[in-house]
């Protein structure tokens, strides 16, 4: 009861995250166009946040889906043309109002668990 | 070697392909295609095309049965049906507008693939014409649209950095439903190039009705009974034939033509 067996701490952590990525996503275009490659490794490289960096893709078709974000291709300097994603104005919407909630609920967990 | 690398990816993007069975048809394309686009930056970002650096990409991209076990958390078919109305608006919207261009642009084109006939009936004449947009080189795979709704066959497209073309014509499958394509689903073309999309129904063929003979007033009561728009392009002094009575029209009698269309009549001036 006073202690966490292993793998809990994942299952925890997923449940937490579940909620919370697609609006980390949307924090990372907020102020500049990211392709692909760029989205994965900085959501991968976050703590906790991605398992790996494939599992990126169906969260960002399923924001296309929604209109939260869009897609379009441009060249690239080196290599073949990357497909840039976007915020949309729905997607900074839907940002603006996550932030605001997420902001209370943070503060209100953590005066509970203080 | 660098087909052996290829081999490798091809092997894990039927991986995740395979995996993803269940996942939506459009969702589980977009998926591969992202993560498909994910391998090659990273390879283009190598110092050198090792099998090393390869695995180390694809391991850092997961098991592709940790990608699917994602992709079956997030409810695809929810969003889908809170904007399948606004694509809904959108697809015919663009269809009256290819319409319009079709129109303006030839309509005798259009007239010989739109078919008064029961059944469908398309000719192919000017079903190719995939000219690439400002020179880019990107090539990419043309999905397979034929037997879809034009309000998913759209997003299809356009997902891919395609354009589109509406082509309208009869037939005895439901209407939206894209029953031709040019290019062809699987081939390859460079990012902006239209696909020309032949599909059945929203404007419906009609056969242009004689009026060379009538009145101004009861040639335009007998188009409009037909659903077509009489102009009148002028008149020519005429001394076989009463001032204001039709004395030509185009397109003639018996052409099959778009609902809505304009038929232009000469009047006599007497």
């Amino acid at each position: 009861m006073q202690y966490m067996v292993p793998g809990s701490t994942e299952k925890m952590l997923a449940q937490m995250r579940r909620g919370a990525i697609e609006y980390c996503v949307l924090s990372l275009l907020r102020d500049r166009d990211c392709y692909g490659l760029e989205l994965a490794r900085a959501l991968a490289e976050a703590d906790g946040l991605v398992t790996s960096e494939g599992t990126v893709y169906p969260l960002l078709t399923r924001l296309r889906r929604e209109g939260l974000v869009d897609a379009t291709w441009e060249e690239s300097p080196n290599g073949p043309p990357r497909r840039y994603y976007r915020i949309t104005p729905d997607g900074r919407a839907a940002l603006r109002a996550f932030s605001t909630q997420w902001k209370r609920f943070r503060d209100t967990v953590d005066l509970l668990l203080d | 070697m660098s087909d052996h690398l290829d081999a490798i990816c091809a092997e894990y993007l039927a991986r995740v392909e395979a995996d993803l069975a269940g996942v939506p048809a459009r969702e589980r394309r977009q998926i591969v295609e992202q993560i498909s686009e994910h391998i090659s930056t990273a390879r283009a970002a190598l110092p050198e095309q090792s099998e090393d650096a390869l695995r180390e990409i694809l391991r850092r991209l997961g098991p592709p049965e940790d990608i699917a076990a994602t992709a079956r958390r997030e409810n695809f078919s929810g969003a889908r049906r809170e904007r399948s109305a606004a694509s809904l608006a959108v697809a015919v919207a663009v269809g009256v507008v290819g319409l319009g261009i079709g129109l303006a642009a030839a309509l005798g084109t259009f007239s010989g693939i739109v078919s008064s006939s029961l059944g469908t009936n398309v000719k192919s004449d000017n079903s190719t014409h995939a000219s690439p947009v400002r020179g880019s080189p990107i090539a990419v795979s043309v999905p397979l649209v034929i037997g879809e709704q034009l309000s998913r066959a759209v997003p299809e497209l356009t997902d891919v950095g395609l354009e589109y073309r509406v082509i309208q014509t009869t037939g005895t499958v439901p209407i939206g439903t894209v029953i031709m394509q040019a290019p062809a689903g699987g081939s390859a073309a460079q990012v902006g190039t239209p696909v020309q999309l032949t599909v059945v129904g929203m404007a419906i063929a009609v056969g242009v009705p004689n009026v060379v003979g009538k009145s101004q007033a009861q040639a335009a009561a007998v188009l409009a009974a037909r659903g077509l728009v009489m102009s009148v392009t002028g008149s020519a002094a005429n001394d076989q034939v009463a001032a204001g009575i039709v004395t030509s029209q185009e397109p003639p009698a018996g052409a099959s033509v778009p609902s809505q269309s304009d038929v232009s009549v000469t009047l006599s001036a007497g």
